[in-house]
């Protein structure tokens, strides 16, 4: 049982040809679409990391974008002054995990609300230092990477294929994580926080590693991203719409299961697409709708849904059989 | 340390405001004691657990458990050293099965044991076997009876390996015939597994028929501890329960 | 000069306490944390920026229109959205629906209005008045004084009144409430809705003073954090805390820093009074040890 309840080879072989398609699609597909699976991987990568603290640990952390942000602007700022991707990106993630650790501690003991709210706050605080601390950052200016020498479509595939990584590597921790001790420590401070502490967990500890692994991801993500985009600025990186969409995708799909944030983040992002397309004026306002449509009548995510009834189909089917 | 002694609490007392909750109690349990403690409604009994496990955490006075001094511990320290509890109003991990939630107990607990998975699934199925959940192992927890609620709780934290067990009325809600399971289910953890057990109990029988010790509470204060026979007729424990008047007309009567 | 200022950052406290009692209201005592605060503001704004230039309605008195029309919006978003999720038991759920509900209400604003800035300039306008020797802008007086007038109205419905009292006692102990025949869902509901009302309120007497559009929906939801935090929740007194301390910080960094730096300092000094004290400065109610 790794990805859902009602899983069997029949599950293992759509995802293999799932997969195979991806890994093919750069050469079938033009630019245009490649950018955009692209953003539907990162997205994916983005849900997955805000799932590990919605889903296991129950703590909403509105803010998260901030580390996406950091991610971001730390790789690039040392990019810009002669760093390589790989040593930037993880100077990123310390700078990521310093902050979880000076902020987490302290509100991770308080209840949800609390930590929902303040990371709103801090993710505004970081982006206005950024936005402020103008010899470092470029202020308003924002920060331009070092461009890569390559045509457009190879560069289109690399970072396909590296935010593909991503969301793959993302689910694969994810699956760890959940048949792991760590995994039952997360799981019952969402269930009983009390009772897990009368059993011994030190749930202060395992929230704020929670939210260090979610925030490494995420800046992870956001260093690609810096890179990707070769140009960053305050708005874009800091952008609290970026955490909250992948919350909306969490949401669509399914907290607390493997599949849910990819599959939501799939649907999201595609719909977002259609949508902002044709009905540009009408974009937040209908994406207000889509949510209050899916919070009111398909609360526990699609993932969820589908599984009982696929499984409900399969034991009905089961019963014909005999 | 005394050899025997397991838990010592000296001064214990704790107050809301006015209101003294618990008033200087002092007592001891012995490794091996099945320890009852009783007392009216609102005498403090569900306070002293929740001082000794750090739920509440304002406390006066000393709490030592195998010289460890362990007053003020937050409740996951006090669970890594060796106490475990169960809650009046059960708390189950809702949405993990019934094995899950005793893994859960098996892998955390005390402190020298951080098990993997496998090791803790094993140690999950011993605890389930004596609490007769084996078969239930599987079952969601909305799926469960209250008697059976109760017995997952128990199987959890017997399975995080504790020296010493609080339990905080099991028997609330339960039928008679559930009422003598649980007591000879409790006794096997104190006889068999070793583990020294303190309970808050309201089912005087309960109390009565399995306890070696009790002590009895009252606004707060400990009045009387001993023998369930001493107990029974001592004028201080029927005062509290029935009253000055009819505790002074049993002692006339020469009872 | 530094009087004037403090005046000033003062004056400003008075309104920022208005917004963050309605706020503090409907998370202290409904339990909903309204992400579609700063939207309701800005409405309450609109609607009165319209009263003023179509029906010549007084600027102060414009408010009044206003807050009914959000009060009556409040109770319905309340008891169609909100309340469905309230039952389904998780928090985060009610929190996108906020979200959600502000999303809706920036786009509709954005159809009839655009992004662009409005602002009420009435004669009082250009007025001002000499205190201790300092120039004080006549809109900011006034709006500091009404301010005070309708957080203290507030404070004697909350206390003093029997829809008042339901409603506290229905924060306090639901049950209790339910217990002596108090409907207690319908409680919440006037209370989010009374919330929502003082939103439209402080929205539209800032619009005398303040430029405003859609665009800054989300910078006063961060203000209202800011206020929220440092007070405490769920009081009047910690609103006011929170609301003078953060109209003095603003007017001092305004003067040390610049006032560009508004917004990051406000957030700045939330986020160290959570790391060293995240109680708030009075702090109340609503914490895990």
């Amino acid at each position: 049982m790794i990805l859902s309840k009602n899983e069997n080879k029949w599950t293992y072989l759509g995802i293999g040809i799932v997969l195979l398609v991806l890994v093919l699609m750069p050469w079938i597909i033009s630019g245009y679409w490649v950018r955009l699976l692209t953003s539907v991987f990162m997205f994916a990568v983005l849900a997955k990391a805000i799932d590990l603290m919605i889903g296991y640990t129950g703590y909403v952390p509105f803010g998260n974008v901030v580390f996406f942000g950091l991610g971001a602007y730390t790789t690039g700022i040392l990019m810009s002054r002669g760093w390589l991707f790989i040593p930037g990106m993880l100077i990123s993630i310390l700078m990521s995990v310093f902050v979880c650790i000076v902020f987490g501690l302290p509100v991770l003991r308080l209840r949800g609300h609390y930590f929902a709210v303040a990371t709103i706050g801090l993710n505004g605080a970081i982006m206005a230092i950024a936005l402020n601390a103008t010899g470092l950052t470029g202020g308003a200016m924002g920060i331009i990477f070092p461009p890569l020498a390559m045509n457009p479509a190879a560069l289109n595939r690399l970072f396909y294929f590296i935010m593909m990584g991503l969301m793959i590597l993302a689910a694969v921790i994810n699956i760890i994580i959940v048949r792991s001790r760590f995994g039952f420590a997360i799981r019952s401070i969402k269930s009983n926080e009390e009772a897990a502490r009368s059993l011994g967990i030190n749930t202060t500890f395992y929230k704020t590693s929670s939210w260090i692994i979610s925030a490494v991801i995420t800046s992870v993500a956001g260093s690609v991203y810096g890179w990707w985009m070769s140009y960053i600025s305050t708005v874009d990186v800091f952008n609290i719409m970026i955490s909250v969409t992948s919350i909306l995708m969490v949401l669509l799909g399914g907290a607390g299961t493997i599949l849910g944030p990819i599959i939501g983040a799939f649907i999201f992002q595609l719909l977002s697409e259609v949508i902002w397309s044709q009905f540009l004026t009408f974009h937040l306002g209908i994406l207000g709708v889509i949510t209050m449509l899916v919070i009111l009548f398909v609360p526990r995510g699609l993932v969820v849904g589908f599984t009982d009834w696929i499984g409900g189909r399969l034991k009905r089917g089961k019963k014909e059989a005999v | 340390m005394n050899n025997g002694t397991l838990l010592d609490v000296t001064n214990l007392s704790v107050h809301f405001g006015a209101l003294k909750a618990v008033d200087d109690v002092t007592f001891q349990v012995k490794r091996g004691d099945l320890l009852g403690l009783i007392g009216p409604n609102g005498a403090g009994k569900t306070t002293i657990l929740n001082l000794i496990t750090g739920t509440i955490r304002k406390t006066q006075g000393s709490v030592v458990f195998k010289d460890l001094n362990i007053t003020g511990y937050t409740p996951d320290k006090v669970a890594k050293a060796g106490i475990a509890r169960t809650f009046q109003i059960t708390k189950p991990l809702i949405g993990m099965s019934v094995e899950e939630n005793v893994m859960t107990g098996a892998l955390f607990g005390r402190a020298h044991r951080p098990s993997s998975v496998r090791v803790a699934r094993e140690k999950a199925r011993v605890s389930m076997e004596l609490t007769g959940m084996i078969g239930k192992r599987n079952l969601s927890v909305g799926q469960l009876t209250v008697p059976d609620r109760k017995r997952l709780e128990l199987a959890r934290s017997i399975a995080t390996d504790p020296e010493l067990l609080l339990l905080d009325e099991v028997m609330a809600g339960l039928q008679p015939t559930e009422v003598d399971e649980a007591l000879s289910l409790i006794k096997r953890i104190n006889e068999d597994m070793n583990i020294t057990i303190l309970f808050i109990e309201h089912v005087m029988r309960a109390v009565m028929s399995i306890s070696m010790r009790i002590m009895v509470l009252n606004y707060g204060k400990k009045i009387v501890e001993g023998t369930p026979a001493e107990i029974a007729k001592d004028p201080l424990v029927i005062e509290a329960y029935l009253g000055k008047k009819y505790a002074q007309r049993r002692t006339a009567d020469g009872q | 000069m530094l009087f004037e200022i403090a005046l000033n950052g003062l004056l400003l406290g008075g309104l920022y306490t208005l917004m963050g009692t309605g706020f503090s209201l409907q998370w202290g005592i409904s339990g909903i944390i309204n992400l579609s605060y700063g939207g309701m503001m800005v409405l309450g704004a609109y609607i009165s920026y319209q009263f003023f230039t179509l029906l010549s309605v007084q600027p102060i008195i414009s408010a009044i229109p206003a807050a009914i029309i959000m009060f009556l919006l409040g109770m319905a978003v309340y008891r169609f959205l909100l309340r469905p999720t309230i039952k389904k038991g998780s928090f985060f759920v009610t929190l996108i629906m906020t979200f959600a509900v502000e999303l809706v209400l920036e786009n509709f604003m954005l159809l009839i209005w655009a992004s662009d800035y409005r602002i009420i300039s009435s004669p009082y306008s250009n007025l001002a008045v000499e205190l201790f020797e300092t120039h004080l802008p006549f809109v900011k007086a006034l709006i500091f004084a009404v301010s005070f007038v309708a957080v203290y109205l507030v404070h004697l419905f909350m206390s003093k009144t029997k829809p008042g009292k339901a409603i506290q006692a229905s924060a306090l102990n639901p049950d209790g409430a339910r217990f002596i025949g108090i409907n207690v869902e319908r409680m919440y509901m006037i209370n989010f809705a009374i919330g929502c009302a003082i939103a439209a309120v402080a929205g539209s007497l800032a619009s005398n003073t303040n430029a405003f559009s859609v665009v800054l929906a989300g910078g006063l939801l961060g203000k209202v954090f800011v206020i929220a935090v440092l007070g405490g929740l769920g009081n009047i007194w910690g609103a006011a805390l929170g609301g003078i301390t953060l109209g003095l910080v603003e007017a001092l960094g305004a003067l040390t820093v610049g006032p560009e730096y508004n917004e990051a300092l406000g957030l700045v000094v939330m986020v160290i009074v959570l790391v060293l004290r995240p109680r708030g400065l009075i702090g109340r109610r609503f914490w895990d040890v």
